[in-house]
């Protein structure tokens, strides 16, 4: 049985339990409300898995996590997802929790024009629209270079405005 | 949301597409801490947890321990889950490699009572040995060696998985086709019985623990 060290232990304690509310809110926006409850008991098994790996700072342990989420819902995008006893709870209480946010049938449209760029383009706009991170860390959270990431940021943006019909006035 | 210098109508509208999302309330918050613990326990005493891609009605879940310390705990503490203390069925078979599995299944969930029902009483009378010969398992291993699988790494990755592949093991692919009959047999039987069981979004647990087994 594998053991872990008590410091990165507790310290992964510490950052899941920081980061938990913004990792489930992460999942509930690319995943259907049961998928997201199990993807998010398979990231914290992969997470304490994990757990020598995880960095010392807080910062880059909150990227480092969202990093792991991120790979979760690509892999749920290509295959079948399956049922974990661990979140059999959680989603029966997900399912009767109140929801906050806009209507659901606001915003489809930009939902769908997001859907529509490539993979990696797509999660950079929703990480630093839906999530908050600056542009730089959301492109540390997929692996791409600085210069990279401002690129791609930019094309996402000129291609979003013609699919939504607005004016291109900076580009 | 984000924190361009130079805002226009495509931030808002941007920022204005999330997607709406649980709010946090008490039960959550204790919830998230109850799967933040047992994710530990779980992931600590687990020594594999093999997963295969495969078109199914349902999800079963297979927790392996393997061996030593891991074995002696969930023999002598009882480290089923909760819900496997009282399964609807639960049967004994031996891998290739001689090791004795344990496996149940239960935990029956779906929008439809009726078709509930039926896969309860499926286990609960089920005869496993009438289904679980060597020739249905000849003829199921030798199918799903014509099949793909894919491994599930954990820093997300996959790779080609089964038979052929350095991921094989036999150990593994008994235990699957095993899975697998026991799935056809079910579905066979909800077919029978006229349950639709997507439209019952039928789904149930399983958790097999093999001490000793070669995975």
């Amino acid at each position: 049985m594998k053991r872990h060290t008590s410091d990165g232990a507790d310290r992964l304690s510490a950052e899941l339990a920081l980061n938990s509310p913004d990792l489930l809110r992460y999942l509930q926006r690319r995943l259907d409300t049961d998928d997201a409850a199990d993807a998010l008991a398979e990231f914290m098994m992969v997470a304490w898995r994990r757990v020598d790996a995880l960095p010392t700072d807080s910062e880059p342990a909150r990227m480092w996590m969202f990093g792991i989420a991120r790979n979760i819902v690509a892999n749920a995008a290509r295959s079948e997802r399956r049922r974990w006893s661990l979140a059999e709870r959680f989603r029966a209480v997900l399912e009767v929790a109140p929801t906050e946010g806009r209507p659901a049938d606001e915003g489809i449209e930009v939902r769908d024009a997001i859907a529509r760029l490539s993979p990696d383009q797509a999660e950079l706009v929703r990480l630093v629209h839906w999530e908050g991170f600056s542009i730089a860390d959301a492109g540390e959270i997929l692996g791409l270079t600085a210069s990279t990431t401002r690129t791609r940021y930019q094309r996402a943006r000129a291609d979003l405005k013609a699919a939504l019909s607005l004016h291109v006035d900076r580009f | 949301m984000s924190m361009t210098p130079d805002r226009d109508r495509l931030d808002d509208l941007l920022d204005q597409s999330s997607p709406r999302t649980t709010v946090v309330t008490h039960a959550v918050a204790d919830e998230l801490t109850r799967l933040r613990v047992e994710a530990e326990t779980t992931a600590t005493r687990t020594v594999r947890i093999s997963r295969w891609k495969r078109p199914t009605l349902v999800g079963l879940l297979s927790v392996m321990l393997l061996g030593g310390a891991a074995t002696a705990t969930a023999t002598v503490s009882g480290a089923w889950s909760p819900w496997a203390q009282t399964p609807d069925g639960a049967h004994t078979y031996t891998l290739p490699s001689g090791a004795v599995c344990e496996a149940r299944i239960g935990a029956v969930n779906g929008n439809n009572k009726e078709a509930r029902e039926a896969v309860e009483n499926f286990y609960q009378n089920l005869d496993f040995g009438s289904l679980l010969t060597d020739d249905n398992l000849d003829d199921m291993i030798a199918q799903l060696r014509t099949e793909d699988s894919t491994q599930w790494n954990d820093d997300g990755t996959t790779e080609p998985s089964g038979y052929g592949t350095k991921h094989y093991s036999a150990d593994h692919e008994y235990e699957w086709a095993v899975s697998r009959i026991l799935g056809n047999a079910l579905d066979a039987e909800l077919i029978r019985v006229g349950v639709d069981s997507n439209a019952s979004n039928l789904s149930y647990l399983g958790e097999t623990h093999c001490p000793g087994a070669d995975w």
